[in-house]
């Protein structure tokens, strides 16, 4: 998030003349040209989006926490009444009673099976939540640790708040490798389909792309966080 | 200009009259709320956000360098930043800086088929200065490196970054990679031999600005990357302020409790740090002085002195050549309680070890650890590691799992284990100490599932 305030000289005497510690001066003149409710109201504001940033974190955190014991009722619902699932080419899986079907006919037996790891790793969450505080996006990734192999999916993911509780909208989540115990220089897993194992989704895969060793570059929500530049969308 | 040059010479009345400007200050407030205290609080506020856009920077940097992004990565660097990764030395400017990762990356912008090139960034210590227009952080680095049919390795490394806000924005000033180790994937991190000269080919062909900052040796010889920080558990925080204006500390309350999350969050990230490279006098700090600490199945040990003790059954004091410790601090969910004083955390780990002459080992489990904020700032209560699973790096999973450690007979623990259970290939389930974030119902796991040891309950 970037603020730009015009910066007055006026503001920095003011600073400097009460003694207090003179701030970052483009938050600081802004701040003279509002009223103090504005100014309340602004930073009120900000503390809100720290802390539904910290919110959705800890929200997709908790899913791959789920993840790792097998814990499908509990995945199916972090999501909202119309949120979409959609791992590797599977396809899109539409509410929560879906995505419930798909964890348990596709994925096996719910809760964990002695002799099953299925560790996925909710790593570097880019996260930003959106001006009107009831929207955000996640890019983040897995990191898998099974006892198959390894694996290193993507995700773009969109949350919703409601009724005061973030949920997820949509959690999309492209393959980038995937690998047996022998290792990356060795094997590579192909992306699923929707055919690939039952049931079937409710939607065709949003995108189709070839998994490693293909590169495939997942578009990213946010602009570059420096220049602001939106990454240009490539073909898989 | 004449806007400019207005302002300029209002600044410079007011300079001279500092005692009306204050009593402005207060006139134009209402009710007890000046623009002064509200200044204090934007500016807290300002390195929350700060701490917050510095982590997506950092980031950002790790998902451009993954697909070989080099513009921009680079239009990530201040103008005049540096990097530094491994024995390479000094790139200078943020131009030098595309060229350099360009070449290291085979030349093209984007992949070629078959390349890997993942740098997880992981476990971010930041601190933004005072000012709010600088910053450090500490980074983990897990790489998986190679070219599909050709070749496959594991890399691993310590960041020490540093950042500079310039017009609102903030941009990686200064980015040095201490890399601790690329190990081939078939032998692992265990096996590697003394290096003395790791250069990359590109630092020869494509040669530096500055000889490397640091001279030192990956992994198998002892090394720690310095720290920017000192250690939480040995200094004293600053007091908060407070407001006078019940809605003033109403927003002081909300951003204490968010500075309340990022401490915890740095603290049990240096933690980790700390305990990568068995600084036992570094981690007992960390702990209040009644604290429990919990590992495995090893029992529980109470209070700083006895902590420190036990923290030798994870090795001799400091790092010893060719021993592997590191522990991973990983994908946190933090509550603070409302009151601000105490606070609780779940944690992922991921263990890669190694002892001389074995093959080395890989570690999952999870942490549910306990936080109290004492007079000096936020310390461990309670830590306890659910170590749910270990195996031999060559035999993995399946063959080659490893049993959690049990009490020590040299050092025996104050408490039998609070939590008795087989890790993988049994299953157990750690509790969680937070309900399920949409339902708002405990989470009710059975801790232990029947398995081949117990068929069923």
């Amino acid at each position: 998030m970037r603020y730009s305030y015009p910066i007055t000289a006026l503001a920095a005497a003011l600073m400097l003349a009460c003694g207090a510690t003179f701030a970052d001066a483009a938050s600081t003149s802004a701040s003279h040209e509002a009223s103090i409710d504005e100014r309340i109201t602004d930073l009120s504001q900000r503390l809100q989006r720290l802390q539904d940033a910290n919110e959705v974190e800890a929200l997709q955190r908790t899913y791959g926490y789920f993840v790792d014991k097998g814990m499908w009722t509990e995945i199916s619902q972090l999501f909202a009444a119309d949120g979409t699932y959609e791992i590797g080419g599977r396809g899109v899986f539409i509410g929560p009673p879906r995505v419930l079907e798909y964890l348990r006919v596709g994925l096996g037996a719910e809760h964990p099976v002695e002799g099953r790891l299925i560790n996925h790793m909710q790593f570097q969450p880019f996260v930003t939540v959106a001006p009107d505080g009831l929207h955000a996006k996640i890019r983040m990734r897995a990191f898998v640790i099974s006892n198959a192999g390894w694996g290193i999916p993507m995700y773009e993911n969109e949350y919703v708040k409601q009724d005061g509780v973030w949920q997820i909208a949509k959690l999309w989540g492209p393959f980038r490798m995937y690998t047996s115990a022998e290792g990356w220089a060795k094997t590579a897993v192909p992306n699923t389909r929707p055919d690939s194992f039952p049931p079937p989704p409710d939607r065709l895969p949003s995108v189709v792309y070839l998994t490693y060793p293909s590169p495939y570059i997942v578009p990213f929500h946010f602009p570059h966080p420096v220049t602001g530049a939106l990454f240009q969308k490539t073909e898989p | 200009m004449v806007n400019h040059l207005v302002a300029a010479i209002a600044g410079i009345l007011l300079l001279l009259a500092p005692t009306l400007v204050c009593v402005r200050a207060v006139a134009f407030g209402q009710g007890n709320v000046s623009h002064v205290e509200l200044d204090q609080l934007a500016l807290e506020v300002a390195g929350l956000e700060g701490a917050r856009a510095i982590k997506n920077l950092q980031r950002a940097y790790g998902y451009y360098t993954d697909v070989a992004l080099w513009n921009e990565v680079a239009g990530l660097f201040a103008e005049d930043a540096t990097i530094e990764l491994g024995s390479d030395g000094v790139y200078a400017g943020n131009t030098r800086i595309r060229e350099y990762l360009t070449q290291l990356g085979g030349g093209q912008v984007g992949l070629k088929w078959g390349q890997i090139a993942e740098h997880l960034q992981l476990q971010p210590v930041i601190h933004v200065a005072a000012d709010g227009r600088t910053a450090t952080g500490r980074w983990r680095d897990l790489a998986m490196l190679g070219q599909y049919k050709a070749s496959a390795a594991w890399g691993e490394g310590i960041y020490e970054n540093t950042y500079v806000k310039r017009n609102g924005v903030w941009l990686i000033q200064s980015l040095h990679l201490y890399t601790n180790y690329i190990a081939p994937y078939e032998s692992g991190w265990a096996r590697l031999q003394p290096q003395s000269d790791w250069r990359s080919a590109v630092s020869k062909s494509f040669p530096p600005d500055r000889p490397p900052t640091k001279a030192y040796s990956t992994f198998p010889e002892p090394f720690v990357p310095p720290f920017h920080y000192a250690n939480p558990g040995k200094a004293p925080a600053p007091a908060a302020t407070t407001g006078s204006d019940p809605r003033i500390q109403a927003l002081r309350r909300q951003a204490q409790l968010l500075r309340d999350h990022d401490e915890i969050e740095n603290l049990q990230g240096i933690y980790g740090y700390y305990f990568d490279k068995n600084l036992w006098d570094e981690v007992a700090p960390l702990f209040t002085a009644n604290a429990t600490f919990e590992d495995g199945q090893r029992g529980v040990y109470v209070g700083r002195s006895r902590i420190r003790k036990a923290l030798q059954l994870f090795g001799p004091n400091g790092p010893q050549r060719g021993r592997l410790n590191n522990y991973f601090q990983l994908q946190p969910v933090i509550h603070v309680a409302d009151d601000g004083r105490t606070a609780k955390g779940r944690w992922q780990g991921i263990l890669q070890l190694a002892e001389p002459n074995t093959a080395g080992a890989w570690g999952v489990g999870v942490y549910e650890n306990e936080y109290v904020k004492e007079r000096g700032g936020w310390r461990i209560s309670k830590l306890h590691f659910f170590l749910t699973g270990q195996a031999d790096y060559d035999l993995m999973w399946t063959k080659g799992p490893i049993p959690a450690p049990t009490p020590s007979a040299v050092l025996p623990p104050d408490r039998p284990p609070t939590a008795v259970y087989r890790s993988f290939p049994g299953v157990y389930m750690p509790p969680f100490h937070y309900v399920h974030p949409v339902t708002g119902k405990p989470i009710s796991v059975d801790p232990q599932p029947g398995d081949s040891v117990v068929r069923s309950k």
